[in-house]
């Protein structure tokens, strides 16, 4: 859900740079920690990265009528955890920006707060949260990317909110309003990138099960018994 | 799907230092956003819309399709903010039993908000289809962002571009046989794709550090940047274009 380039008052534009930065200079100090440590996980951040890119250019099936993009950063954030994430968003919204004009350089803090930070630690809270419960990976993959999809839907709602409060009822009443319209697109759109990342996770264990046991998103037979 | 950046290697701006290019698009969006009239943001437009189509030679039905989506956007907004954030009665609009009731000061946050967007919008589109993203990586490096981030972007954008041309052939692949036919279909041909890309690259990426080790890779990767000066009449020209700006922004009325 990206606000468009220019769109929000030069202020708010500003307050949510400084709202993201930090996290993303955290994240980078995590990114610069796991790289020395182990110098080949680099270029498969990089893989991740371009992934996230791809995924967002793709259609994903309409559910109703609506062609939508999937943000791809649920998945991010189940494989990294948050903070290197919302680095990886960070470069992702600005390729976004400069190769198929979604979002925009100005909005850029808005866009990473809400998608790169607010979506990635809920979608990430949600699978540890699901992992504990022990619901099975596939539907801890579809919680944790459709809710993750949510939080990024509402926190934009509250972007434009505060920074467009109506004259009469203020934020609470601009809030409904931006809330509505996004929700006739974003609540399918949710279930839909939920769907498909789950179908994703689950084809990647089919396939190349150590992948993920790398990740430790899920936990490998192997290092339970060695361990 | 086409990236605008493919447009960046053959316009006819492409002589033009990236350096300049950048300064002129960022330095123009920034005063465009901060502007408090709809004037500057609309003169913007036309200047950007100008030497994006007729200089830099980009076909216009291609610019119009890009501003397809940001003028949708910018028509709902207008419409809602007009009818439902202000509270000085402007006009009405009486049809099939419902009034509704435009606001003035709803009219005038639509304009400037709206305007700002458009103007934004089109020096975003100057510089994503004129500069080469190499320039763009020479001025993030001017602007000493750390290393690790500006080399993760270069690896992201060479894996976006290798990606990309997977996917489709992937796509194409798939239609021949039926895979997007239906709903059902499209979820499980668009998890194959992404799940096999995913792998693929995965192993991709391996062999490609090990490539890059096996020559020297010590963690950035050194490319020799353009160093060329902007002429000084260039800069000249884009402090006066500025200036210009600002000075309209403070006469204007609000």
């Amino acid at each position: 859900m990206h606000i468009m380039e220019g769109f929000l008052p030069p202020m708010w534009a500003l307050f949510w740079f400084v709202m993201s930065i930090p996290v993303v200079a955290y994240g980078l100090v995590q990114l610069n920690k796991l790289v020395k440590e182990k110098p080949e996980t680099k270029s498969l951040l990089a893989v991740a990265g371009a992934f996230a890119f791809v995924l967002s250019a793709l259609k994903l099936p309409s559910v109703t009528g609506s062609c939508s993009h999937p943000t791809g950063t649920g998945l991010g954030a189940i494989c990294f955890g948050p903070a290197i994430t919302s680095v990886l968003a960070t470069v992702v919204l600005l390729y976004q920006a400069l190769f198929l004009a979604h979002g925009g350089l100005t909005t850029l803090g808005a866009n990473i707060f809400s998608m790169g930070i607010v979506g990635p630690v809920v979608a990430y809270v949600v699978f540890k949260a699901c992992k504990k419960a022990n619901i099975g990976l596939m539907p801890a993959v579809f919680l944790a990317a459709a809710l993750g999809d949510w939080a990024t839907y509402v926190t934009t709602s509250v972007q434009l909110a505060v920074a467009f409060p109506t004259a009469l009822g203020g934020t609470f009443a601009s809030f409904k309003i931006f809330a509505t319209i996004f929700a006739v697109t974003q609540v399918p759109l949710a279930i839909a990138e939920g769907i498909v990342t789950a179908l994703i996770v689950n084809y990647i264990s089919q396939v190349r099960v150590d992948v993920l046991e790398q990740l430790k998103v899920i936990v490998s037979s192997k290092a339970v018994s060695t361990s | 799907m086409q990236f605008l950046e493919q447009f960046t290697l053959k316009n006819k701006l492409n002589g033009v230092s990236g350096k300049l290019k950048t300064l002129f698009a960022v330095l123009t969006l920034l005063v465009c956003s901060f502007s408090t009239t709809f004037i500057v943001p609309l003169l913007v437009f036309c200047i950007m819309l100008a030497f994006t189509v007729v200089v830099a030679g980009i076909p216009p039905r291609f610019y119009a399709k890009l501003m397809l989506a940001p003028a949708g956007f910018g028509l709902v907004s207008f419409v809602l903010m007009l009818f439902f954030f202000g509270k000085e009665p402007f006009f009405s609009i009486h049809a099939g039993g419902l009034t509704l009731t435009a606001t003035k000061d709803g009219f005038d946050m639509a304009l400037i908000s709206v305007g700002r967007m458009l103007g934004s919008v089109s020096c975003l589109l100057f510089l994503a289809l004129t500069t080469p993203m190499a320039d763009i990586f020479t001025v993030l490096k001017k602007l000493k962002l750390p290393d690790v981030f500006i080399d993760l972007s270069m690896l992201i954008y060479r894996f976006i571009v290798v990606m990309v041309e997977e996917a489709l052939r992937m796509e194409y692949a798939q239609k021949m046989r039926l895979g997007y036919s239906d709903v059902k279909g499209s979820f499980r041909a668009l998890s194959l794709l992404a799940g096999n890309l995913f792998v693929r690259s995965w192993d991709s990426a391996d062999k490609m550090l090990t490539a890059m080790n096996s020559r020297g890779y010590d963690g950035i990767i050194h490319v020799l940047d353009d160093e060329s000066p902007i002429p000084r009449l260039h800069l000249l020209g884009l402090a006066g274009f500025e200036l210009v700006l600002v000075s309209l922004n403070l006469i204007l009325p609000r």
